[in-house]
C-alpha cells in the first residue's frame, strides 16, 4: 500500500506498516496521486513529469478474473449472453487486498486450477464448441485442415495475437495425438481444451523484453488486451486485434481512436456496470438484514432499488452530458411503483422511469438503495457512511482501527447503549475524544453524521429511532477542496460534485480497476496528465476514460528482473 | 456452481452395472499399507468468542463445560480446553485481518491474502503425513475471494490455498477417477476418452506454464511456480486404499440443488463438507481436512441457530449489552458450531477413525468485541495416537510468554499440533513469537 496522503488529522498507523502495538504517529504524507491534493500540495509539477515515459511501475501479471473469463468466452463465441461457467470459481482477489473493492484475478491453487481445467474441457466439448469448428471433415486430410483452420483462427482470438508456425503445430500435435487415441471430436476438444487452460488465454501476457528495469512500449497486441479489458470487460475484437497487428495503437490518437470506438460500443456497458456495481458495493444490498421492515422491504424491491441505483449511474457514462456532476449529483431518480409507495416518491408503473427527485435525493448517495446498504440492520451507520465518502470519492486511505496500545493490551471500545433520548452521535462520543480514535474519527464521522436523515432502509426521516430530531450537520476535514460545514447530505453531495479532489480519486478508482492493481508512485505523471485532462474537459466521464487509455501507465511496462 | 457446465466427471461415481466396461487403465497407485496413518481436522469458528459463556468452570482435570462447549460433554475424556492462548504475531490490517491470515501460519501476514509470509500448519502437516495426498479444504459460504477476512490457509510459499466452497465439486473432485471396488468395474469409453482429453489439455498447460516461468520477472515468479505446482498436482493418480469403512453411500445420496452461495443454504452445506470430510478420512482419500465456517467477520444471520441478527454484529454487540436476548442469539450461534464439531468427532469414533486423528479448533480472535488477541478459544480433540493428554482444561492466562506478557503463543499450540502430528519441531512459524509446545499436554 502506498498512499496516505492525509497530511493532517489522522493519526495512527499506516496500513501495512508498523502492526498492531506501539504508540500512533503521524501519517507520513505520501504521493499525492490518489488522495486529497486538491490544493496542490505534493502534486509532481510540470516539469518533473515532461519527456519520454521513464515512469512507470514495475506491475505482476495479470489473470482474468471470474467476469473477465466469462466475457472472453463470450467474445470467443463459446458462451451465450447470461451463461457463466466462472461463477463458481474461487480464487479472486480484490485489487490491493481491501475486504471489498475491484475484483482482480488472483493466484493460481489446486481448486482453482482443477476449476479452470474442467471448464476447459467441458466449454470445448459444448455444443457451442463444435459450431464454431464449423466443419464436418471426412477423410483424414479433411480432419487436418479443418484442425488447422481453427487453431489459427481461434487459438489467434483465445491468446489475442497471431500464433508462430511452432506453436500452431504443437497445438496440432495435441489434436493429433487424442485423434489417434479416439476420434475426430476428441482431438478437436483437446485442442480446444488445451488452449483454453493455456496461461496465453488466462493470463494477459505482456512479453519481458529489454533490460531489467527499462521501461519499453507494449506491443501492439498487449495494448489491445489492455484496452479491451479495461472497456469492454473482455478480448479484443477481430478489428481491434487487426489494428493492434497494424500497429495503429502505437501512438496517443491510435490509442485514444480505439478507446473511443470500444466506449460508443454496447460491448462496453458491462465493464461499466462492472466498475459501477463495485466502486459502490451495490451488490451486498441483497443479503443486508433488515429489521423492521417486514412486509414490504422484499427481496423484489431490494432487486429493483439495486436496478435503480445502477440506472441512474450508468446513464451518467452513457446519458447525453457523461459528466462527473450527472454521476453525483443527478436531480433523476429511476423509480418504479413498488419504489414509490415504499419511499413515497412519485412515479408508477412496473419498470423504472426517471422522475425528478425531491430535494432529499440530489445523487446517488442518497439514493434508498445506497443509504440501506450503508446501514445496520436497525439503525443508519454514519461511521461506513462518512468511511465510503473518505475512501471511494476522496481516495484517503485511512489506517485500520488500533487493535492493542502502547502496551500490547486489547483496545476496549464502548459503543453507547441505545435507547431513548440517545442520539447515534452520543452513542460515537468516544470515536472523537479517545486520543488513540480521534485522529481518523474527527475525519469519518462528521461526514457520517451529515447522512443522519436516512434509516437503516434508505427513508428519508426528520427524526430518528429514539425519537430525538435529527441534526444533519456536517462538516468536511482533511486535505481537499470540499472542506466546509454543511447542513444535510444534499449540499454534502453538491459540494462533493463540484470538488476537484472527487474527480481526481474518481480517475484513480478506473485505474485501480481498468489496470487490476492499486496506483504506485511511478504511475503519479501518467495520472496527474489524466486528471488535468478531465479537470479541463469540465468533468467529462468519457474523456477520462480516453486519457486514462491513452496514458504512459497503460502505453508502458517495466521490464521486471529476472 | 449451479450454472456450472457438467462433466461426465460424475459418470465414475454412477456408473451404472449397465454401462460399457473396458478392462481395468490406470488403476489407483495404492498407498502403502501401513499401521493407522494420523490424521488432522482444522475447523476454523469465526469471530472469536463470549468468554464467560466458553470458559469452563473447576480445575484442570475436573471441570464443567460451559454452555457453548456443552454439546462435547460426550466427548470430554478426549478433549482439551485451552484458555488463554494469545496472538503475538503481527502484520498487516485489523483485528479480523490479522487474526484470520496468522492463525494457522503463526507470522506475519501481507496484504491482499493471495500471499503470506509462510505456509500454515494444515499444509505443513499435509505434507509430512499427506503421502502425496491433498489437504482437504472445505468452506460454508467462506467466500469465493480471497481476501485478508476469507483466506487463513497458505502453501509452502505463502500461496493462497482457497476452501472449497461447493460440497458437490469437493466430492466429484476427489473421488474423481476412484472407485471404491476396483476388481468389478473399469472405466467406460467416455470416461477413457474424457481421461485423453484431459492429460492432452493438462500436459499443454504445465509445459507452457513452465515456459512462462522461464521468462518470468521476479514477481511473477512465485505466482507462476504455484500454479504449476497445482497442475502437476492435478496430474496425479489419486492415491487410496479403501479400507473397509469405505462409503461413497451418503455423499453420493445428497440432495440435489444446494446453492453453496446462498445463505440460507449454510446448515446443509455444513451438513454435507461434514460428511465429505468423513468420507475422504475413510477412503483414506486425504489425511488433513480444514472446514472452515464462513470467514472473519461473519456476515451470516444464524436463524437456525435461534440468533436474531448477523454474526459479526452481534460480536460486537451491535444490538447493545443491556438486551440479553441478543447476547443469546450470540451464545447460540456458537454453541450451534460445537454441535457440529462433536457431530463430526461422534462420526469419526463411529467410523474407527478417531484413534490417531486429532481435531484442532480455533477463532482468529478471543472476544470478538473488541478484536482482541487475547484468550483466543481453541480446542484439541483426540489423542493423535497417544501423543497428547486429554480430558484436560488448560489455563495459560497466567503464563508469561516470550514477549515478556501474559498468555501463551498462538505459534505454541501450532508447535504441539505440529509435534503431535509426528514433526518434531521445536517452534512453529515466527520463532521470535513463540516458547515452545504448550506445556503439560505431551
Amino acid at each position: 500500500m502506498l498512499i496516505a496522503a492525509l497530511a493532517l488529522g489522522c493519526t495512527g498507523y499506516l496500513r501495512g506498516e508498523g502492526g498492531e502495538s506501539g504508540p500512533p504517529g503521524p501519517l507520513s504524507s505520501g504521493a499525492p496521486l490518489g488522495s486529497g491534493s486538491g490544493n496542490g500540495s505534493g502534486s509532481m509539477t510540470t516539469a518533473e513529469c515532461s519527456g519520454a515515459a521513464t515512469n512507470v511501475a514495475e506491475i505482476g501479471l495479470r489473470r482474468l478474473n471470474r467476469a473477465q473469463y466469462d466475457a472472453t468466452l463470450r467474445e470467443l463465441g463459446l458462451l451465450g449472453p447470461g451463461e457463466s461457467v466462472a461463477k463458481g470459481f474461487t480464487g479472486d482477489s480484490t485489487v490491493g487486498g481491501r475486504k471489498h473493492g475491484f475484483t482482480s484475478g488472483g493466484a493460481v491453487d489446486p481448486v482453482l486450477s482443477r476449476d479452470l481445467l474442467d471448464a476447459a474441457i467441458s466449454v470445448a466439448g459444448s455444443p457451442a464448441a463444435t459450431k464454431l469448428a464449423g466443419c464436418q471433415p471426412q477423410s483424414a486430410t479433411e480432419q487436418d485442415s479443418c484442425a488447422r483452420d481453427v487453431i489459427g483462427s481461434f487459438g489467434r482470438r483465445a491468446f489475442r495475437r497471431s500464433l508462430t508456425p511452432a506453436e500452431r503445430d504443437e497445438l496440432f500435435q495435441v489434436f493429433d495425438a487424442v485423434r489417434q487415441q479416439s476420434d475426430f471430436q476428441g482431438g478437436m476438444q483437446a485442442m480446444l481444451a488445451a488452449i483454453l487452460s493455456a496461461p496465453e488465454f488466462l493470463y494477459l501476457v505482456e512479453a519481458e523484453q529489454g533490460a531489467a528495469g527499462s521501461v519499453v512500449a507494449l506491443d501492439g497486441p498487449a495494448l489491445a488486451s489492455r484496452l479491451s479489458y479495461f472497456l469492454w470487460d473482455s478480448a479484443p475484437d477481430e478489428a481491434l486485434l487487426t489494428a493492434a497487428e497494424a500497429g495503429q495503437l502505437s501512438t496517443v490518437d491510435g490509442m485514444r481512436s480505439a478507446a473511443a470506438r470500444l466506449f460508443d460500443d454496447p460491448r462496453a456497458r458491462p465493464s461499466v456496470e462492472r466498475f459501477l456495481r463495485e466502486w459502490t458495493g451495490i451488490d451486498r444490498l441483497a443479503e443486508a438484514q433488515k429489521v423492521g421492515a417486514d412486509g414490504w422491504y422484499t427481496p423484489e424491491l431490494v432487486s429493483d432499488l439495486q436496478a435503480s441505483l445502477l440506472g441512474s449511474l450508468e446513464g451518467a457514462f452513457f446519458g447525453a452530458e457523461p459528466t462527473l456532476r450527472e454521476l453525483m449529483a443527478s436531480k433523476t431518480l429511476l423509480v418504479n411503483d413498488r419504489i414509490a409507495t415504499a419511499y413515497g416518491l412519485s412515479g408508477s408503473g412496473a419498470s423504472l422511469s426517471p422522475v425528478t427527485a425531491p430535494a432529499e435525493r440530489l445523487g446517488f448517495l442518497t439514493h434508498p438503495a445506497f443509504m440501506a446498504l450503508q446501514a445496520k440492520p436497525t439503525r443508519s451507520d454514519p461511521i461506513h457512511r462518512g468511511l465510503f465518502v473518505r475512501e471511494q470519492l476522496l481516495c484517503d486511505e485511512l489506517p485500520d482501527p488500533p487493535v492493542t496500545d502502547e502496551n500490547g493490551n486489547p483496545i476496549v471500545f464502548n459503543v453507547g447503549d441505545t435507547g431513548p433520548g440517545v442520539t447515534n452521535r452520543q452513542r460515537f462520543k468516544e470515536h472523537t475524544a479517545a486520543a488513540l480514535c480521534a485522529g481518523c474519527h474527527t475525519l469519518i464521522d462528521p461526514l457520517g453524521f451529515g447522512f443522519e436523515n436516512y434509516d437503516q432502509v434508505g427513508r428519508f426521516r426528520t427524526s430518528d429511532e429514539n425519537g430525538n430530531a435529527i441534526d444533519a450537520s456536517g462538516d468536511v476535514q482533511g486535505d481537499n477542496d470540499a472542506t466546509g460545514s454543511f447542513n444535510g447530505a444534499s449540499e454534502l453531495v453538491a459540494r462533493l460534485a463540484q470538488s476537484k479532489t472527487v474527480a481526481r480519486c474518481l480517475t484513480v478508482q478506473w485505474f485501480r480497476y481498468g489496470l487490476g492493481r492499486d496506483e504506485a508512485d511511478a504511475d503519479s505523471c501518467a495520472l496527474s496528465a489524466v486528471q488535468a485532462r478531465f479537470d479541463q474537459s469540465d468533468g467529462n466521464l468519457k474523456e477520462m476514460l480516453l486519457s486514462l487509455a491513452s496514458s504512459d501507465s497503460f502505453r508502458y511496462r517495466k521490464v521486471g528482473a529476472r | 456452481m449451479t450454472s456450472r457446465f457438467k462433466l461426465a466427471r460424475r459418470s465414475l461415481l454412477q456408473l451404472a452395472g449397465g454401462a460399457a466396461t473396458l478392462p481395468l487403465l490406470g488403476a489407483p497407485r495404492m498407498a502403502q499399507a501401513q499401521a493407522a496413518p494420523k490424521r488432522l481436522v482444522v475447523v476454523f469458528v469465526p469471530d472469536g468468542t463470549i468468554p464467560s459463556a466458553w470458559r469452563p468452570t473447576g480445575s484442570e482435570t475436573d471441570f464443567t463445560l460451559p454452555t457453548i462447549l456443552a454439546p462435547l460433554e460426550p466427548h470430554k475424556a478426549d478433549l482439551i480446553v485451552v484458555d488463554g492462548v494469545r496472538r503475538l504475531t503481527q502484520g498487516v490490517g485489523d483485528g479480523h485481518e490479522q487474526g484470520m491470515t496468522q492463525i494457522l501460519t503463526g507470522r506475519a501476514n501481507l496484504a491482499g491474502a493471495t500471499k503470506s509470509t509462510g505456509p500454515s500448519v494444515d499444509e505443513v502437516v499435509n505434507q509430512q503425513i499427506g503421502e502425496g495426498r491433498l489437504a482437504l479444504r472445505l468452506g460454508v459460504l467462506s467466500r469465493d475471494y480471497a481476501s485478508n477476512w476469507t483466506r487463513m490457509t497458505f502453501g509452502e510459499n505463502g500461496n493462497v490455498l482457497h476452501p472449497e466452497n461447493d460440497p458437490y465439486g469437493a466430492r466429484d473432485a476427489l473421488f474423481e477417477g476412484f472407485d471404491p471396488d476396483p476388481m468389478q468395474t473399469g472405466p467406460s469409453v467416455d470416461e477413457l476418452r474424457r481421461r485423453a482429453v484431459r492429460s492432452a489439455a493438462l500436459g499443454y498447460a504445465e509445459q507452457h506454464v513452465s515456459r512462462l516461468i522461464q521468462s518470468a520477472s521476479q514477481l511473477d515468479k512465485p505466482e507462476l511456480l504455484a500454479h504449476l505446482q497445482a497442475l502437476q498436482g492435478l496430474g496425479q493418480e489419486p492415491i487410496g486404499m479403501p479400507g473397509a469403512q469405505c462409503s461413497l453411500d451418503r455423499v453420493n445420496a445428497w440432495k440435489t440443488g444446494v446453492d453453496s452461495g446462498a445463505m440460507n443454504s449454510f446448515p446443509d452445506v455444513a451438513q454435507m463438507q461434514l460428511e465429505l470430510m468423513v468420507a475422504a478420512f475413510a477412503c483414506d482419500r486425504a489425511r488433513v481436512g480444514v472446514l472452515q465456517f464462513a470467514m472473519s467477520n461473519s456476515e451470516i444471520y444464524h436463524k437456525w441457530a435461534n440468533a436474531d441478527a448477523e454474526h459479526h454484529g452481534l460480536s460486537h454487540y451491535e444490538f447493545g449489552y443491556a438486551d440479553p436476548f441478543r447476547t443469546n442469539s450470540l451464545i447460540n450461534i456458537y454453541k450451534w458450531h460445537t454441535e457440529r464439531i462433536a457431530w463430526l468427532v461422534t462420526e469419526l469414533k463411529a467410523a474407527g477413525l478417531f484413534d490417531n486423528t486429532l481435531v484442532f479448533v480455533t477463532s482468529e480472535m478471543g472476544e470478538g468485541k473488541n478484536h482482541s488477541p487475547v484468550d483466543i478459544p481453541m480446542l484439541l480433540i483426540g489423542n493423535a495416537g497417544g501423543a497428547l493428554k486429554t480430558g484436560l482444561y488448560k489455563d495459560y492466562r497466567k503464563q508469561k510468554n516470550i514477549a515478556g506478557s501474559t498468555g501463551a503463543s498462538h505459534c505454541d499450540a501450532l508447535t504441539t499440533v505440529c509435534n503431535a502430528m509426528g514433526i518434531e519441531t521445536a517452534k512453529f512459524g515466527d520463532e521470535s513469537k513463540g516458547d515452545g509446545t504448550l506445556p503439560g499436554l505431551m
